[in-house]
């Protein structure tokens, strides 16, 4: 049996076909220009990953809202759960790129980082 | 008046690069004008990932591929000044800028970069029949109300036109909470990258309705509802395909366009089919002396390829500068003429 895929590891968004047996076990995978492509065919066969970026309160700042990323992939359905928990979390600034702004996010294992800095002003 | 070796209109990806690679190639008289109220340009607004595999090879979310450079410019000592708005350019490279310290300021530069970026076309452009109530917005606007602002447009949603910003958008409302209840496309497939349709659109479970467009706004003083129609190979609303969809909001994804007035009014001749400048191999524009990098010059699909063109933009810049410099001024070479025509005599 074979089913075809969207690569989304890159904006060269491969056309990927995995061919795969009864058990839905991968036979194999063509159509990737890459190891990163193949890795991630085989994540989303089995466990499906994603990235969530999202926005949080941020205080005495020059801007309204904080811009965060996860420290890693979450399985893809626990995106809402990821911007359900983020939404009770307020900062103030500054805050430095790369801070932690929240651990263990939704018991998900990840961290939520500030993917820029903000300065304080008054 | 003020002069300044090299002034760049735009603070954003394509203007930031442009300055650091002016100050590394040895320009120290550089001026970034920017309107916003911080350098960095639209990735600020776009906090989703996936920015960077070409320049940095990691992937990285919009403002962390800003900082980067925003970081540069503030470490090498570049000058910028902010929420300052070039109003008129000259084709003797002088410029009017107003900030609300200085007032109306003109400066003199004896080199530009244009780095202005694009504008999103709206609805005026795409003619769309129906009533004109709020509730109808380019996505980059909606983008930019919800990333920086924390406001949300709308609750439930309707998209028109499938370009990359769309596709992001309809992903980052539904995770906000808003239902996105389709995106329709009048071409017969998608203009946004497919990777965004899998993970924008697939993932949530939103319909595309390609060879669709909306044949009815719906609503006096908020968006009600909207009607698509499937279209033919002609684009030709067929009769009897409409569709019709209670949303309250209308989000509009129909392309960019590089934002070139203050070129126009220079006098820059421009390509009617990019709309930006027509430029040399170096990015010269139709005026010596002035460059142009980045979405101004043409829409581009990764910011990647943006910063490489600053980049070549204020190296072009500085050599143009450094000839300049070298270049016996006018009268010299009259004298040096006049000076050789007698000899020969």
């Amino acid at each position: 049996m074979e089913k075809e895929m969207i690569c989304i590891i890159c904006p060269k968004s491969c056309k990927v076909k995995i061919s795969y047996d009864e058990n839905k076990e991968i036979l194999s995978v063509t159509g990737n220009s890459c190891n990163k492509g193949l890795a991630y065919v085989k994540e989303e066969w089995t466990n499906p990953q994603r990235m969530v970026t999202g926005t949080i309160v941020i205080h005495n700042a020059i801007q309204k809202r904080l811009p965060f990323i996860l420290s890693g992939k979450i399985p893809k359905e626990a995106c809402l759960s990821i911007m359900e928990a983020m939404r009770q979390v307020e900062v103030d600034a500054p805050v430095q790129m790369g801070q932690i702004l929240a651990t263990n996010v939704a018991g998900l294992s990840v961290d939520a980082v500030a993917s820029r800095s903000m300065e304080r002003i008054e | 008046m003020m002069e300044v070796d090299l002034v760049i209109i735009g603070g954003g990806s394509a203007g930031m690069a442009a300055a650091i690679a002016a100050y590394e190639d040895g320009c120290r008289k550089i001026l970034i004008l920017e309107r916003e109220q911080e350098l960095g340009g639209i990735l600020l607004q776009c906090i989703h990932n996936g920015f960077g595999l070409h320049m940095f090879h990691e992937e990285l979310a919009g403002p962390t591929y800003a900082m980067r450079y925003m970081e540069q410019i503030e470490k090498l000592g570049i000058i910028y000044k902010l929420q300052t708005m070039v109003t008129r350019l000259y084709e003797n490279l002088t410029l009017d800028y107003v900030n609300q310290e200085e007032g109306y300021v003109t400066i003199k530069a004896k080199s530009i970069v244009l780095a202005m970026g694009c504008l999103e076309r709206a609805r005026g452009s795409i003619s769309i029949p129906g009533f004109r109530p709020s509730g109808i917005w380019t996505a980059g606007t909606a983008q930019r109300y919800l990333n920086m602002e924390g406001l949300l447009v709308g609750k439930n949603i309707f998209i028109l036109g499938s370009g990359d910003i769309g596709l992001i958008m309809a992903r980052r409302m539904t995770l906000e909470g808003a239902t996105v209840h389709g995106v329709a496309e009048i071409l017969p497939y998608s203009n946004g990258l497919p990777r965004n349709l899998k993970q924008c659109l697939e993932d949530f479970d939103i319909p595309l309705f390609l060879s669709h467009t909306i044949t009815h706004i719906e609503g006096k003083d908020r968006v009600k509802a909207i009607v698509i129609s499937k279209v033919d190979e002609n684009k030709k609303v067929i009769h009897g395909t409409e569709q019709r969809f209670e949303v309250d909001t209308l989000l509009l994804s129909v392309g960019l366009i590089p934002e070139n007035t203050l070129s126009q009014q220079a006098g820059i001749i421009l390509d009617p089919v990019t709309r930006g400048p027509v430029v040399n191999q170096d990015l010269e524009t139709s005026i010596p002396g002035v460059f142009a990098c980045g979405n101004v010059l043409y829409v581009h699909d990764l910011v990647d390829y943006v910063s490489e063109e600053g980049k070549k933009a204020g190296l072009a810049a500085n050599a143009f500068l450094r000839n300049k410099a070298e270049q016996p001024v006018l009268s010299e070479l009259d004298t040096l003429i006049t000076a050789d025509e007698d000899g020969s005599k």
